[in-house]
């Protein structure tokens, strides 16, 4: 009975440090992951449309770019502590 | 008293007046006495009041000295000059200013509590705690020896020829490097980071100030490129088209090479020790996200609409840019003569601040990193000594090698030095966030990436299908320490499955 609720709470805190993980791979990734969608990969064709005197694609890299201004700012703001490893000690 | 004429018309394009020369000047002087202010407020005589200002920069002082030192003379004239040959796709530059802080919000919230809790100085110092394995240190530390040694000579050769163009040949190339290298030398080995880091704040002003001219005239002027779209239409009907398949490639290539290598910079490394706190370093990233957009955004756009306004602009006269079109648009608006000298100032404080900070970088390395293996009984106002005499035997090395080679473009020199830089990423990024990660694994890394990054670089092609050298010697390099990791890993323990 003992030996099962060990394995019950060593099964809990692997499951609960592989959440933590995972989650801080994905925070980590998410800027290069963003930075490859900011490429404009879809504007193939030449395109006479302009907007404010550019062409789309121009106004698609700006946007991008906007975009991961606020993203990189939120994730300093709220994910800072995940990036910083607080959970454990200052051992590597 | 400055005289309003202080942009006049010459055969390469527009130079200052004697007024602007002047205040210029009068600037360059301020510069030490603002260096002689930083050595005053020095506490103590230690590496690490030297070299990281005793850790006491809150955010002001943090985030414009981060802003100068990122944003070079590379970036007002080598970013114009190719927005002007490539056009509408150089916008890349904006996301790759960005995507450095991307870079650094991989490792720098530990690296910050881990640099206080161990006081570290240098880059290397951190190589070295994490891995405790001397030759990892020490390729490390000499490749980023090189990239700030190549940082230095970019800025230097780009602050010769601005000294050339805008005093219309008056003052000789080797003269102003001379003459400015001297002046970066006296306030830095005054008052090290410190000194360093006010200059930054001056500089970083300056800087703001004159982007804020240029989009007023871009777009209150100028009309934005709405206003030259027939003259651009006219002059480059090609750079309207989006990039095609292997131009994207090379720029994502080139926003990875920005996200690995210039986050990988020394002197930003120790600009992240030298905060006050936690909260200082959170606040100057999250506000240096943006910055971009309000400084390359508006080089980039100033380089397409010179395009139209001055066509016909060779190769290397396209790096002038900048000048040509500040020269053209203070003409065009006589209320705003002033903001002539202010620009050019500008460029010269973004250039300085780059070449102090990287000179400064190398010193620390060189002192705390190697000097101090060999001499681990000095103390700390004889390795502050030799970190001085180190800044003056590098700077002569440099001045000498930048008078020889004036005749490269500035951007290709650019790029040779962040192939190298990103090297280091994976000692770092994983460093900080893979606790199995082990140092021969990041050797060898380091070793082939580096291998194949200096040997794509030098053949005939350093992009093949559109991609950086460092890029592809970055890929060969995580490659490596998986492929080692994995090595060791079955090493150990017979093998992956019986580990697990």
């Amino acid at each position: 009975m003992v030996n099962e609720v060990e394995h019950l709470s060593v099964s809990g805190e692997s499951g609960n440090l592989q959440f933590v993980l995972v989650k801080r791979l994905l925070v980590l990734l998410s800027p290069l992951v963003f930075l490859f969608l900011a490429v404009p990969w879809c504007f193939v064709e030449p395109s006479s449309v302009r907007l404010f005197g550019i062409p789309f694609w121009f106004i698609y890299a700006i946007a991008g770019s906007i975009s991961f201004a606020i993203l990189m700012a939120v994730l300093i703001g709220c994910y800072w502590e995940i990036s910083a490893r607080s959970e454990e000690d200052d051992q590597y | 008293m400055i005289s309003t004429n202080n942009f006049i018309g010459n055969s390469s394009g527009y130079a200052l007046g004697t007024g602007g020369l002047t205040f210029i000047g009068l600037y360059v002087l301020a510069l030490i006495g603002i260096g002689w202010l930083g050595h005053r407020a020095k506490k103590e005589n230690t590496l690490d009041d030297h070299y990281l200002g005793g850790r006491s920069f809150g955010f002001g002082v943090l985030f414009l000295t981060l802003y100068a030192t990122q944003y070079s003379g590379n970036s007002f004239m080598g970013f114009v000059g190719k927005a002007y040959r490539d056009g509408f796709p150089t916008i890349y530059t904006v996301g790759a200013m960005m995507a450095v802080i991307g870079g650094y919000f991989i490792f720098a919230p530990r690296l910050y509590r881990l640099s206080n809790r161990r006081r570290f100085i240098t880059l290397g110092d951190f190589v070295q705690d994490r891995f405790s394995f001397r030759p990892l240190t020490i390729f490390i530390v000499l490749l980023g020896i090189f990239g700030l040694g190549n940082y230095v000579l970019t800025n230097l050769l780009a602050l010769g020829k601005l000294a050339e163009v805008v005093s219309d040949g008056r003052v000789n190339f080797n003269i102003a490097v001379i003459v400015l290298a001297l002046v970066m030398l006296i306030y830095e080995t005054m008052g090290g980071m410190r000194s360093v880091a006010w200059t930054d704040v001056t500089q970083g002003i300056i800087l703001l100030l004159s982007l804020g001219f240029i989009a007023f005239a871009l777009f209150f002027h100028l009309g934005g490129p709405a206003g030259v779209a027939e003259g651009l239409e006219a002059a480059r009907p090609d750079i309207w088209h989006p990039p095609i398949l292997e131009q994207k490639i090379t720029w994502l290539s080139s926003i990875l090479l920005f996200f690995f290598g210039i986050s990988m910079y020394p002197h930003a490394i120790q600009r992240i020790y030298a905060a006050r706190d936690e909260r200082t370093l959170k606040r100057s990233l999250q506000l240096m996200a943006f910055m971009p957009l309000f400084t390359t955004f508006f080089l980039v756009l100033l380089g397409v609409m010179a395009i139209s306004i001055i066509p016909g602009l060779g190769k290397e006269e396209s790096d002038r840019t900048t000048l040509l079109m500040v020269g053209k648009l203070v003409q065009e608006l006589p209320a705003l003569a002033i903001m002539g000298p202010l620009l050019v100032a500008a460029v010269i404080a973004a250039t300085m601040s780059t070449i102090d900070s990287a000179l400064l970088a190398i010193s620390s390395l060189v002192t705390n990193d190697l000097y101090r293996i060999y001499y681990p009984e000095a103390n700390n106002s004889e390795l502050t000594r030799v970190g001085k005499s180190t800044s003056i035997i590098i700077m002569i090395l440099v001045v000498m090698l930048t008078i020889a080679l004036q005749g490269q473009t500035i951007w290709r020199l650019l790029e040779i030095k962040l192939e190298v830089l990103a090297q280091i990423a994976p000692a770092v990024m994983l460093g900080i966030q893979c606790k199995k990660i082990k140092a021969r694994s990041i050797f060898f890394g380091v070793i082939a990436g580096t291998l194949i990054a200096v040997y794509l670089t030098m053949g005939a092609n350093p992009r093949p299908y559109g991609i950086h050298a460092g890029i592809w010697g970055l890929g060969m390099n995580f490659l490596t320490i998986f492929i080692t990791q994995f090595g060791i890993n079955i090493g150990r323990t017979g093998t992956p499955a019986e580990e697990r």
